[in-house]
Order: C-alpha cells, then sequence, then structure tokens
C-alpha cells in the first residue's frame, strides 16, 4: 500500500488490523475505504470496527452478496449524513432523505460492492456475484442467521454512516 | 454507430442511467431511450428494434446476461454492450456467450466508452 494515499492512512489508523476477522472482510473493509475514497470523499476516519455477538436491528438499504461465501451488506445512518454522503457521491443536489438519497446510496454500495466482487476474482480467490440492492427493504439483521456482522463506522465532518457486513 | 442511431440504455439505477445517457448526448447522439430492467428492455427491442443497446447485469425482473440471450435471438443485427459494475471472469464469459459485443466496467470512462461506441459495428 502506498503510505501517502489517503486510504492508506485511513486503514492505517484504524483498528481493523486488531480485530479478529476473516480474509474476506479484511479485503472487504479494504475496498471500502478505496472506493469511499475514490468515488465520495477522502476527509473521513474509521470508527471502532467491530464484530458484534448480539445486534437486531433493521436496515433499509441493502444489497446481499451471493456465492461461497455469501454475505449480507447494508448501510445505515443518521438520515443527516446519510443525505450528505448521497450528495457527496451523485452531486445531484440531494438535499433530503428522498428515494434519490436511496437511490444514490443504493447506487454506491451496488459499485462498491461490484468492484469488491471484481477485486476477488481477478485474484482467483472467488467467484461471486449480487443480488438487486433493496431498498425500503426494512431489512432485520438477526445474529442468529449470520456467522458474523462487521460493524465499519465511516465517521465524515458531517456525521457518521455505518456499514454492515453479513457473513452467512 | 451514426449519431442518428437507436439507442436504449437499460439500469435499474437512475444515477447509471442519467450518467450513460449524458455521455451519449455529450458524444452527439440523440436517439436514447431508457428502461430499468431486462424484461422491459426486452420488450422495447422487440417493438423498435434499437441499433444499441446498453445493459446492466444486476436487475430487478430479469438480468442483463439474460435479456442479452432473448434480445439476440428477436433481433441479431443489435449490438449489446453490457455495462456494469460486476465485471468478473463468470460474468463476462456468460454476458459474450449470450451475444454482447462488448463490456465496460463501472464506473464509465468517458473515453473509454466513446472508444467502444465507434468501434462497436466493426
Amino acid at each position: 500500500m502506498d503510505n501517502n494515499k489517503p486510504y492508506s492512512r485511513i486503514l492505517e489508523t484504524s483498528n481493523y488490523l486488531n480485530v479478529c476477522m476473516s480474509d474476506f472482510v479484511k479485503a472487504y473493509i479494504e475496498k471500502l475505504v478505496y472506493n469511499i475514497c475514490m468515488y465520495v470523499d477522502s476527509d473521513f476516519s474509521l470508527g471502532n470496527i467491530e464484530i458484534l455477538n448480539t445486534f437486531s436491528g433493521k436496515c433499509e438499504l441493502s444489497q446481499q452478496i451471493t456465492g461461497v461465501p455469501s454475505a449480507y451488506s447494508c448501510v445505515d445512518g443518521m438520515e443527516d449524513a446519510l443525505v450528505s454522503f448521497a450528495e457527496n457521491y451523485s452531486h445531484l443536489g440531494i438535499k433530503s432523505f428522498d428515494v434519490l438519497a436511496r437511490e444514490a446510496i443504493l447506487d454506491f454500495l451496488n459499485l462498491h460492492n461490484g468492484l469488491f466482487v471484481v477485486l476477488l476474482s481477478k485474484n482467483n480467490i472467488c467467484e461471486l456475484s449480487l443480488d438487486v440492492p433493496k431498498q425500503n427493504g426494512n431489512y432485520q439483521i438477526d445474529l442468529a442467521q449470520y456467522r458474523s456482522i462487521t460493524v465499519i463506522p465511516v465517521i465524515f465532518k458531517y456525521g457518521t454512516v455505518k456499514f454492515y457486513l453479513c457473513e452467512i | 454507430m451514426n449519431k442518428d442511431c437507436k439507442i436504449l440504455v437499460c439500469d435499474d439505477s437512475i444515477l447509471a442511467r442519467k450518467n450513460l445517457t449524458g455521455f451519449l448526448t455529450g458524444f452527439g447522439y440523440t436517439n436514447i431511450s431508457e428502461v430499468s430492467n431486462g424484461e422491459d428492455a426486452v420488450n422495447y427491442c422487440r417493438e423498435n428494434k434499437p441499433d444499441l443497446v446498453f445493459l446492466d447485469i444486476v436487475m430487478p425482473v430479469k438480468d442483463g446476461v439474460t435479456a442479452t440471450g432473448e434480445i439476440m435471438a428477436a433481433n441479431p443485427d443489435t449490438k449489446i454492450i453490457i455495462v456494469s459494475s460486476v465485471g468478473t471472469q463468470t460474468h463476462l464469459k456468460e454476458a459474450i456467450k449470450a451475444g454482447a459485443k462488448d463490456f465496460i466496467q463501472k464506473p464509465i470512462d468517458e473515453e473509454l466508452l466513446k472508444q467502444v461506441v465507434e468501434n462497436v459495428d466493426g
């Protein structure tokens, strides 16, 4: 990794290497940080990355990664932070958490997941696919369904956007 | 491709459609239609026989690879370009096997798009 690049600094100052997680999750976090820097905003830090033992909640915006391994990816956060995230990604003048804001966030999630899947394919690690991103899914995250749930808080100046990766 | 050729852009993402249509309009293409899933793309192609179709892979109702096969069966002269973030080896093989002429990885590189569109007849 190039230490001069923002994504390298962001990763180095986070706890992601100190948390016991699979190589799949580590690769997902590295690619997520890179893609946020590339396509949204490089002025952010990672909050405390956690592998949850108990969790139950709903995520409105989600997409399933299918194959072996499979995972469920979700995005959540305070509406103001999600609106700013959507606007920084899309530059469409998004000012409220409406259909367009949700579309923009899902478009980023789909882009990131797609590029992550391509990376694994190029490195001959595995061949995965994606389901259609879900809006208004109100997806219930229930730990009983997953091997692990990793919470990746991304802290911007305008608030925190949380990414969840649930390994099936 | 002639600037007055009939183009269909098919993607479930409003942003992706807006982005791609914006690039094509900037290149001088004027006859561009949009649909948001593979089933609508197949139906549009059966009725309107477009010259060029851009298809995403991951879409509701019918995915882009399945739609490619059905469009090619109905209208073999249509040129199909897959535009997707999911450009894995498996997806590339499936898309080309189904009849796609080319594949563009998202996010779209404007210059690459221009080259692909200009050379899709070749």
